[in-house]
């Protein structure tokens, strides 16, 4: 009847608790020896031998082999001894009395190999399986490098440093990877070197590592850093010759309009002069004056762009005054475009940035520049400056077609010019010369439409103030 | 007697348009293409007015301005290109009296030259200054635009006046603090306040200043119209 019990519980349970624990086993060893003795005290002697039987059996299927065994003798002694024969009355030894030793040895010895067996099996599909989900981690983490300094990174964040110098470093050195290798080598010294910092989340057993999978993934990922690496280098090489192609076209049209005219004026007027009216002499005159003014801005520009490739931009900032600059700008975009009228809305108190001032000043000339060449004569120029708080946003506003939402962000790129304005004398230097000179000196400048989408651009220039201590005027 | 002009550039083609534009105002033009043959010529006969470029052969244009002023030039005018004004301002302090950004018109040139002499004749340096729009009394310390009175502040009048004994040439940020503050080194920021207001007085539009003009970068110049 106490049996009814045992049915209800899992053995498996009984299995793990025991597996777990030593007090359990030898309680369980216990009471299996009083309810065998009790049972052979009640003349029950199979229930007897089947309860000692069935606790040893238990005892080997849970903590293995030799603990298997030793119940199995223990409980063979005890049960010879004390439970089947009346304590020490030794009968005449038949091979009745070897019966126990070797039933209960036996069921050990079945229950603990197997048990042992698929521990073992158990043990091994853990490891295969932490293995596989290590390398797993790593490959899915590998996936997102696209530097060498990347993967050195995922590997250090992996693997445990020491292990990468004992078992990888060994490794790698000894395998035949071809042309992977050298950079594979490279990528474990940077591993290795860069200290500290990036100790891995999980340790893990060395032999937990599979390194031959290991290291083809890594170089894998290697291989792949390297060839995109190459690629961006040839796509900037690319982009660098267009650069070049597209400036020397750029500059030998830009250079040559003027000269063309230049050279036909005064030419006509060497061979013709005297031919001509006075006002058509003028005129030429006048054409060789503007187009040499307008090669000398170009020339200009041609030494700002320089000077932005060249990564040499500002230089020595000083403190400078924006309202003064901007009307020197202004007085120059007045003479180049003498029919647009330009209204400014300034503070009447000096605001102070710091910058290099030719250069802002030719910021300011040059996107005032682009507002007369680009728009009909006649249409209007806004000024707009105000100082608030930590900064100055100055904004130039024209009324022209606008270039329409698409080129907004393109106006600052070099040579670009809209569709509308393929046949004007700009070279598409201007506004990408302003935002280099701007950005040097931390500001940020933005092109945006005034009438959402409509006619007009606005350029804004936003530049960080200088807070400045100003003496006290009315007694100086 | 004609005024002596000495023109000090390597490329021949500006001594050739040079030349007859300057000789047709009365101005008597020797020129030199190189450092030395400039030296030689200053040591030999005295010039009124050198007009030096910064980009000779044989030598940079700043280390001879001391010699040609030791020798006999009365002003040396700078030449330079419009960029360089880290250049112009370290020929100003080595003693040039006045820069021209090159390309330059010939009206530009002519007026520079004019200024440059009526400094060097001690024009400049009389008791009042007189131009067409601004009357100053340096002895009275008063001002007068228009034909009107202007109240000066003390250090106002210091900077309006070493403007004026330099009219229409270019005068330095360090010049100016010096005369307002006797400190170069003093704070700029103060002296571009003091410019405001002094434009606020004087320009019709002080954001676009017709009288006193910035030199970007190296200073400030008085375009006052100054009649003979």
């Amino acid at each position: 009847m106490a049996f009814f019990g045992f049915s209800k519980i899992d053995p498996s349970h009984v299995v793990k608790l025991l597996r777990r624990s030593r007090a359990a086993t030898l309680i369980v060893f216990v009471a299996a020896t009083v309810v065998s003795y009790q049972a052979q005290a009640e003349h029950r002697p199979i229930t007897s031998a089947l309860v000692y039987l069935m606790c040893v059996m238990l005892i080997g299927a849970s903590r293995g082999l030799r603990s298997g065994l030793a119940a199995g003798f223990a409980a063979s002694c005890i049960y010879s001894i004390f439970i089947r024969n009346p304590i020490f009355e030794f009968g005449t030894v038949t091979l009745d009395y070897y019966a126990p030793l070797f039933g209960f040895n036996f069921a050990a010895l079945i229950s603990g190999t197997l048990a042992g067996r698929l521990t073992d099996r158990a043990e091994s599909a853990e490891a295969a399986r932490q293995q596989l989900d290590l390398l797993v981690q790593f490959s899915s983490a590998l996936q997102k490098a696209v530097h060498l300094e990347d993967v050195a990174i995922v590997l250090r964040s992996t693997i445990p440093q020491a292990d990468i110098r004992s078992r990888l470093v060994p490794y790698v050195e000894r395998a035949r990877l071809g042309s992977v290798q050298h950079n594979l080598q490279k990528v474990i010294g940077l591993a290795i070197s860069v200290p500290g910092g990036g100790a891995p989340d999980r340790r893990f057993e060395p032999s937990d590592i599979d390194l031959p999978a290991f290291v083809d993934l890594l170089a894998m990922a290697v291989e792949r850093c390297v060839l995109l690496e190459q690629k961006a280098e040839t796509e900037a090489v690319q982009r660098s010759e267009q650069l070049k192609t597209t400036i020397l076209s750029s500059l030998s049209h830009d250079l040559r309009t003027p000269i063309a005219a230049i050279s036909a004026s005064a030419a006509s007027l060497k061979r013709f002069g005297p031919a001509f009216s006075a006002e058509v002499r003028a005129e030429m005159l006048q054409t060789i004056e503007e187009q040499c003014t307008r090669l000398d801005r170009f020339i200009a520009k041609l030494l700002s762009f320089g000077r932005l490739q060249g990564g040499d931009v500002a230089g020595q900032l000083e403190p400078v005054d924006v309202v003064e600059l901007l009307g020197k700008a202004v007085i120059s975009a007045r003479a180049a475009g003498p029919n647009h009228p330009i209204f400014k809305d300034l503070p009447d108190c000096p605001v102070i940035v710091m910058a290099n001032p030719a250069m802002l000043e030719q910021v300011f000339f040059n996107i005032l520049e682009n507002a007369v060449v680009y728009t009909q004569p006649g249409s209007a120029i806004r000024i707009h400056v105000e100082a608030a708080g930590e900064k100055v946003v100055i904004r130039i506003r024209d009324n022209g077609k606008g270039v329409g939402n698409d080129n907004l962000g393109n106006i600052f790129e070099p040579f670009f010019r809209s569709k509308s304005s393929r046949n004007t004398n700009g070279q598409g230097l201007g506004l990408f010369i302003a935002r280099g000179f701007v950005e040097a000196f931390d500001g940020s400048i933005e092109a945006s439409s005034p009438h959402a989408g409509g006619p007009g651009l606005e350029i804004s220039i936003t530049l960080p103030l200088v807070r400045v201590e100003v003496e006290d005027v009315v007694n100086g | 007697m004609a005024r002596q002009v000495l023109i000090i550039d390597d490329e021949p083609a500006i001594a050739q348009t040079l030349k007859p534009v300057l000789a047709a105002h009365q101005y008597d033009v020797t020129t030199a293409s190189n450092a030395a043959e400039a030296l030689r010529k200053a040591r030999q006969c005295a010039y009124d007015v050198a007009l030096l470029d910064l980009g000779l052969p044989d030598a940079d244009g700043k280390e001879i301005i001391s010699n040609l002023h030791a020798y006999s030039c009365r002003s040396v005018i700078v030449i330079s290109a419009r960029h360089q004004e880290a250049e112009k301002i370290a020929a100003l302090d080595g003693g040039a009296d006045d820069y021209l950004n090159k390309p330059f018109s010939i009206d530009e040139l002519l007026a520079r030259i004019r200024a440059a002499l009526r400094r060097s004749n001690g024009a400049a340096g009389g008791q009042i200054f007189k131009s067409r729009e601004l009357v100053i009394d340096y002895v009275q310390r008063s001002v007068q635009f228009m034909g009107e009175d202007v109240k000066f502040s003390p250090k106002e009048f210091a900077l309006i006046e070493a403007m004026a004994r330099h009219a229409g040439q270019v005068v330095t940020r360090r010049q100016l603090l010096l005369a307002g503050w006797n400190d170069p080194t003093a704070d700029g920021q103060n002296l571009r306040t003091y410019i405001t207001l002094l434009r606020q007085k004087l320009e019709k539009d002080p954001s676009e200043p017709k009288l006193i003009v910035t030199e970007t970068g190296v200073g400030y110049r008085l375009m006052a119209t100054i009649d003979g």
